[in-house]
C-alpha cells in the first residue's frame, strides 16, 4: 500500500494545508472505509483471511510457508520423546544421553495427568508415596517382621519357662487360686431330714454313702471351678 | 540374618515348652489341685471314701459276728490320716465313734464304748443329728450297762447307769429339738416355746 499514489479525499482543503492523502481508486476506499469501520467495531474474522495474515506477517505466504526437513538428530530426539510419552510404541531407540527428553516427557506426563488425569495403579501410587511419606520399603518391612517374631518367640520362651500354667497338670500354686465361685465345707445336716433323727442302731453306713456322693459331686463341680470351667 | 532368626522363632518356643514341661515334671507339680480347705476338696473326698469302704467292710465283719474285726476296720477312719477338721469330717468321724461305741458296747467293753461317744461329742459339738444320736447312743450303752450290772448283782451301779441313761436320753432329745428348730424353724410341741 505504500506505492499507492496518494490524492485528496474530497474534503475542501483549507489554504496552506499541504495534506496528501495516497491516491486511490474507488475499491481502495472502500477497503480503507471498511478498516476504518473494523478498528471502531472488530468482527470475527474468517479463518482463511487470518492464516493469510499470519504467513503476510511472518514473512511469507501461506502457500511458501514450508518447514524446513528435520535434521537426523532432531529425528532421533523425537523418537525418544515418542517412546517415553508412549511406552507401548517402543522401538528401543531411547539412549543414556537423553536427558533433556526425559525431562520434557516428565513435564509432558505432568501437564497431561493434570489436564486429564487417570487412575493410578497401586504399584506406582506406592512408589510414588513412600518417599513422601517416609514408609519402609518392603525389605526393611521384612527385617521388621523377622525382628518381631525373634522378639516374640524370646517373649514366648520366657513366659513358658517361669509362669506355669494353672491346670491340673503342672499347676502353680498361685495358679491355683479359684476363679470361679466353688462350694464350700459345710454339715451334712441339709442332706437328711431334722424331723426325722438317726434310727438308734445302725444306718450308719447309709448315711455315709450318702454324704460321699453329694460330695463328690461338689467335688468335680469345685474342680471344673478351678480350673475356670463353668 | 533376621528371616534366618525369624525361622528359629518356632524352635525357641518349643524348646521352651519342652524346658518348662521338664520343669513341672522335676518339681513334682503333677497333682490335684490344691483346693481352700474351706472348700470341698480332693483331701476331704478321700477321707469320706475311706471312711464309706470302711463302713461297708465293718458291715461284713458285723455280718460274720465279727465285733473285733468292725471295730478295728472302723478305727482306720477315727485314728487315721484325717483332713482339716470340717463340719462334714467332724460328723462323719462323729457318727463312726457313734458306731464303735455301739460295737463296743455289744463286745461288752462298756467303757470303751462310753470313751468313743465322748469322742464323738468332742467333734460333734453343734446341735445336730449327730450329736444327738451319740447321745441315744449314750444312753442305750448305758441301758445296756445297767441290764448287765442289774444281772450280776450291782444294784447301785445299775441304779448310776439308770441314771446315766436317763440323762443321755433327754439331751438326745433337747438335741434333736433345736436340731428341727435351727432347721425349719419350729419351736418344739404347742406351748413349749423356745428350745431350751
Amino acid at each position: 500500500m505504500s506505492d499507492k499514489k496518494t490524492k485528496s479525499l474530497g474534503t475542501p482543503q483549507t489554504p496552506g494545508d499541504d495534506l496528501e492523502l495516497p491516491e486511490s481508486s474507488d475499491g481502495d476506499l472502500e477497503e480503507f472505509a471498511e478498516a476504518l469501520a473494523v478498528s471502531l467495531r472488530p468482527r470475527e474474522i474468517d479463518a482463511r483471511r487470518h492464516e493469510a495474515i499470519l504467513a503476510r506477517a511472518l514473512g511469507g505466504s501461506e502457500a511458501d510457508a514450508e518447514e524446513a526437513e528435520a535434521q537426523p538428530d532432531e529425528r532421533r530426539r523425537a523418537d525418544i520423546l515418542r517412546e517415553l510419552l508412549d511406552p507401548s510404541r517402543r522401538t528401543g531407540t531411547s539412549s543414556a544421553d537423553a536427558s533433556l527428553e526425559h525431562r520434557l516427557a516428565g513435564l509432558a506426563h505432568a501437564l497431561r495427568m493434570a489436564y486429564a488425569p487417570h487412575e493410578i495403579d497401586q504399584l506406582t501410587s506406592e512408589r510414588l508415596l513412600r518417599p513422601a511419606l517416609k514408609l519402609a520399603s518392603q525389605r526393611s518391612s521384612r527385617r521388621y517382621v523377622a525382628a518381631t517374631g525373634v522378639v516374640l518367640a524370646i517373649a514366648a520362651a520366657v513366659l513358658l519357662f517361669f509362669v506355669r500354667p494353672n491346670t491340673p497338670n503342672g499347676g502353680s500354686q498361685q495358679a491355683y487360686l479359684p476363679k470361679l465361685p466353688m462350694i464350700g465345707a459345710r454339715s451334712t445336716m441339709d442332706l437328711f431330714d431334722p424331723a426325722e433323727p438317726f434310727p438308734r442302731s445302725g444306718g450308719t453306713t447309709s448315711r455315709i454313702d450318702k454324704i460321699e456322693a453329694s460330695r463328690s459331686a461338689e467335688l468335680r463341680d469345685n474342680l471344673f471351678a478351678s480350673w475356670g470351667v463353668e | 540374618m533376621p528371616m534366618r532368626s525369624a525361622r528359629f522363632a518356632p524352635v525357641v518356643v518349643a524348646l521352651a515348652a519342652i524346658l518348662s514341661a521338664c520343669r513341672a515334671e522335676s518339681t513334682g507339680e503333677h497333682q490335684p489341685p490344691p483346693l481352700a480347705s474351706s472348700v470341698v476338696n480332693p483331701v476331704m473326698h478321700a477321707f469320706l471314701s475311706k471312711a464309706r469302704a470302711a463302713h461297708h467292710r465293718a458291715d461284713i465283719a458285723e455280718k460274720d459276728h465279727d465285733l473285733k474285726t468292725a471295730i478295728v476296720v472302723l478305727r482306720e477312719v477315727t485314728e487315721g490320716s484325717r483332713p482339716p477338721l470340717t463340719p462334714e469330717v467332724r460328723e462323719v468321724l462323729a457318727d463312726t465313734h457313734a458306731r464303735i461305741a455301739e460295737l463296743r458296747a455289744k463286745d461288752g467293753d462298756f467303757d470303751g464304748a462310753k470313751r468313743e461317744v465322748s469322742l464323738g461329742l468332742d467333734l460333734a459339738t453343734e446341735p445336730s443329728s449327730f450329736r444327738g444320736h451319740l447321745f441315744e447312743v449314750e444312753g442305750v450303752i448305758e441301758q445296756e450297762l445297767m441290764a448287765d450290772l442289774d444281772k450280776r448283782g450291782d444294784s447301785t451301779g445299775a441304779a448310776a447307769a439308770k441314771e446315766r441313761a436317763k440323762t443321755a436320753f433327754d439331751q438326745a432329745i433337747s438335741t434333736q429339738e433345736e436340731t428341727i428348730y435351727r432347721a425349719i424353724g419350729t419351736a418344739g410341741p404347742i406351748g413349749s416355746g423356745a428350745p431350751p
